[in-house]
């Protein structure tokens, strides 16, 4: 898994890129925690996401709990259907924002 | 050094017992000495004529028996009384110079402290140290007796000397006045000194011996009797000199100058007469004290140290361990009284006769606890052998998915002759088989070798249940004169078409359960035992099993299990436990009904061994086109998973699945085995193992996931509130759902001490 950070002002595009799995996901959740300052709008490219395991949900949780309490937003873009089929199966498709 | 510490026990002075209780004891003796003397002077006129005092008797009495802390109370008393005293005379022409008071206190102190000094200083012979004075024994009787007398002369040959003899006039008068006050002396240190002993050591050792009750009532008699003797001496002296007694105590209420002139005849013959009565006593305690130590020495001798002699040996006998014992020791000991009249001569012999036979029995004993050893551990060694011919290996065929079977026994003694037994008769046909012999113990665990035997060769010649029960029950008739018996329950199950064939000789009906209902006690044909009767025929019956129907099978074992009020479990409690729990795997029905049974036996004995027999029938295995199988076994370690996920990718790929599939079957792979490494061990190491089958004709992937950690059913765990709020959602419990919703079928099982998940995904 890599991730491409971009900064714009208060907001933060992150690209995703490979298999976000129970070895990887504790480090998704360290990169945003450390890029958070100052970010408002947090968006989560997840175009070259193949894969997400239930670690990789809880991160997407925590990160969106992160965004709420400072009163910004997080939102998903191109996610795949099997990844959107995940979100829908956990019932956190009601709960993140997807583009 | 020993007598350095002897002198220093004599003087009690290792007595510490710390200053409150050192305090009390110098109070008690004060107060003691106070009171004795008190009375004294209530005792007419005696004061008159001595220094003679009945707390005198009090003085060695207190150097024995509360040390240094008596002898000093005592000191205090004698203080008190000489302040007085001296208070008395100064107006008088009697001079009492501190010299003759400072002289006075030595003579006391060296009367009180010698008899416990000579006590202590010189033990009898055959003690080490001398004990605490006590007249448990004649010697110690005499040795009183002797200390007490020195201890007299040595204080009046002091006082005598101190006072440079200026009391008397001549050497006569000084002689006779010395043997009073012995007498006088002697008497009170008998009279008073022996029960205060004897209280005291009462009082100490909780028990009175035998010698010490004689010394009390040898001295009672010689009071009573030198009291009769006094007062006839009175009687006589109011005969010879009339008048004497009131004329002497009219004159000692006046003062010396109006005495009248007959005085000093007065006092001489008062005088007279009690040194006449002091000597009587004297005499007479003398006499009798004599008397008990003679009679004493010979109960001692001829009773009192036999037995003595013969307890310690006895202890010593008692107290060796088994190698020790040695009935000639206690035999040559007890020579000295073995040989002689008498009741300690039968005692020794009785007691010397009766340890020989307690010889031989241990001997007798040893024989046959090592008899008893050697049998225990044959019957522990046939017990194994015959708990190793039922099949123990669970599952017994891992193979065959067509059926589920567990079986178990609890012998109840150390061989019994209960059995279950189960092989394949040919490739599609079961046979299952549970037996009770009569009897127990080693008869029944032979008789069950055969008939197991038989029966196994029986059914694997072919034959049906009728056939083979009927060709056992001959076999076994021939030569069973000991008429032993067997019940039998045989049965055939074919696994393809689930069709049951069964006969019954004499055993317990089979419980079964049916297409999804509850188990319930099949009543059908009984025939006799084996064994009993020969040329019997038996009978059998079919019976149809469905997929997922249980058979359950046992022994009297099982129903007639008592528990402390002698209630049987029974039937309707058998049928009622079983259905207690929907499940259907043979090995927790099993299990289940064992824990019901211990509640409700609780602590009462096992009777009877407890034998079960469980088969499930599954129904016949699909088995289309081929199936490909592959196994993973790696340990159970989140450092594993890209293993666990290559593995898993590669078995898919191979099987040419879709990318979807892939993507949720991999998916429930990491779930899965992520789980098994974070909680199965809880830590520790261990392995979990992963089979992968894929069948090309209906396109199922199954893969299982086993490992031996904690017994964990992850599809029991409620569902996570979807709804809710998920930022407040426990963590746990997300993967296990996502598995749930993307797989066919997730199955899970404890088996044989495994965790067993089952997933299943049509590509």
């Amino acid at each position: 898994m890599t991730i491409e950070q971009k900064r714009d002002g208060q907001s933060l595009t992150m690209a995703v890129k490979g298999r976000i799995d129970t070895l990887t996901a504790p480090e998704l959740k360290t990169q945003i925690e450390g890029a958070l300052d100052g970010v408002m709008d947090l968006v989560l490219d997840f175009a070259e996401v193949d894969y997400i395991s239930s670690a990789g949900l809880r991160t997407l949780m925590t990160a969106q709990n992160w965004m709420d309490a400072r009163g910004g937003s997080m939102v998903i873009r191109n996610a795949s259907g099997n990844i959107v089929g995940i979100f829908k199966v956990t019932g956190l498709d009601s709960f993140l924002a997807l583009e | 050094m020993k007598k350095k510490s002897r002198l220093r026990r004599g003087l009690g002075l290792l007595r510490h017992y710390g200053w409150k209780k050192d305090l009390l004891a110098i109070g008690a003796a004060f107060l003691c000495c106070t009171i004795l003397s008190w009375i004294t002077s209530k005792m007419t006129g005696i004061r008159g004529i001595s220094t003679f005092d009945l707390s005198a008797a009090a003085m060695p009495f207190f150097g024995f028996v509360l040390g240094i802390w008596g002898i000093i109370g005592f000191l205090l008393h004698y203080a008190i009384e000489a302040a007085q005293l001296f208070v008395l005379m100064s107006d008088t022409s009697f001079t009492f110079s501190i010299g003759t008071y400072v002289l006075a206190t030595i003579g006391v102190a060296l009367y009180c402290s010698l008899p416990s000094v000579l006590w202590y200083m010189f033990p009898l012979k055959g003690e080490e140290e001398a004990s605490y004075p006590r007249l448990d024994t004649s010697s110690h009787v005499i040795k009183y007796y002797l200390i007490s007398v020195i201890t007299i002369i040595v204080y009046l040959a002091y006082t005598v000397l101190s006072s440079g003899f200026g009391f008397a006039d001549n050497l006569q008068e000084i002689l006779l006045m010395v043997a009073a006050l012995f007498t006088q002396y002697l008497d009170t240190v008998l009279v008073v000194g022996i029960p205060l002993l004897i209280i005291v050591s009462v009082i100490r050792n909780r028990t009175i011996t035998i010698n010490e009750r004689m010394v009390l009532a040898f001295l009672i008699i010689g009071v009573l009797a030198s009291s009769i003797a006094g007062y006839m001496i009175y009687r006589n002296s109011i005969e010879l000199k009339p008048g004497m007694f009131d004329a002497y105590e009219s004159m000692m209420k006046m003062s010396a100058d109006e005495w009248p002139e007959n005085a000093e005849k007065l006092i001489e013959d008062y005088d007279t007469y009690w040194n006449l009565f002091s000597l009587m006593m004297a005499v007479m305690l003398n006499i009798l004290l004599f008397v008990e130590v003679l009679f004493m020495r010979s109960i001692e001798k001829k009773v009192t140290r036999p037995i003595v002699h013969l307890s310690n040996v006895l202890t010593d006998y008692a107290d060796q361990d088994e190698s020790g014992f040695d009935p000639e020791e206690v035999r040559s000991q007890c020579r000295p009284y073995r040989y002689g009249y008498g009741e300690v001569s039968d005692l020794t012999r009785t007691c010397v006769d009766m340890v020989g036979e307690i010889d031989t029995y241990t001997k007798n004993l040893q024989s046959i606890t090592a008899e008893k050893e050697r049998i225990g551990t044959e019957l522990d060694i046939a017990s194994g052998i015959q708990h190793d011919m039922l099949p123990g290996i669970f599952p017994p065929f891992p193979d065959r998915r067509e059926i589920d079977l567990y079986a178990s026994m609890t012998p109840a003694k150390e061989v019994g002759g209960d059995f279950y037994d189960f092989y394949f008769v040919d490739e599609n046909h079961l046979a299952l088989a549970i037996a009770d012999v009569s009897g127990k113990g080693v008869p029944a665990a032979l008789f069950m070798v055969i008939s197991k035997t038989l029966l196994k060769n029986q059914a694997l010649s072919g034959g049906s249940p009728r056939e083979v029960l009927t060709l056992v029950n001959h076999q076994l008739c021939l030569n069973n004169t000991s008429l032993m018996f067997c019940t039998v329950w045989l049965g055939v199950l074919d696994m393809t078409t689930g069709k049951l064939v069964a006969a019954n000789a004499g055993h317990e009906y089979p419980v079964i359960r049916r297409n999804g209902g509850r188990f319930e006690m099949m009543h059908e044909r009984h025939d006799p035992p084996l064994g009993l009767k020969d040329g019997l025929r038996y009978h059998e019956y079919e019976l149809q099993l469905s997929p997922g129907d249980c058979l359950f099978e046992y022994t009297d074992g099982v129903t007639e299990a008592m528990n402390a009020e002698e209630k049987l479990f029974g039937d309707e409690r058998l049928t009622e436990a079983l259905n207690l729990t929907q499940e259907s795997n043979p090995e927790i029905l099993i299990n289940s009904l064992y824990g019901s049974i211990r509640d409700y036996v609780k602590e009462a004995p096992q009777f009877d061994d407890i034998t079960m027999l469980c088969v499930r029938y599954n129904g016949k295995e699909e088995k289309h086109g081929e199936t490909k199988t592959a196994r993973l076994t790696v340990p159970a370690g989140l450092d594993h998973l890209s293993e666990v996920m290559d593995f898993a990718q590669e078995q898919l790929e191979s099987a040419g699945c879709g990318a979807e599939d892939m993507f949720s079957i991999t998916l429930a792979v990491e779930e899965i085995f992520v789980n098994i490494a974070s909680y199965a061990y809880d830590g520790k190491e261990g392995d979990a193992e992963i089979t992968f089958s894929f069948n090309e004709e209906d396109r199922v992937v199954e893969m299982v996931f086993s490992d031996s950690g904690f017994p964990f059913d992850p599809t029991s765990r409620p569902q996570p509130k979807l709804q809710s709020d998920p930022g407040k959602r426990p963590v746990g419990g997300l993967g296990i759902h996502i598995v749930r919703q993307t797989m066919d079928k997730v199955n899970y099982d404890y088996l044989a001490g495994r965790n067993i998940l089952t997933i299943r995904k049509h590509i």
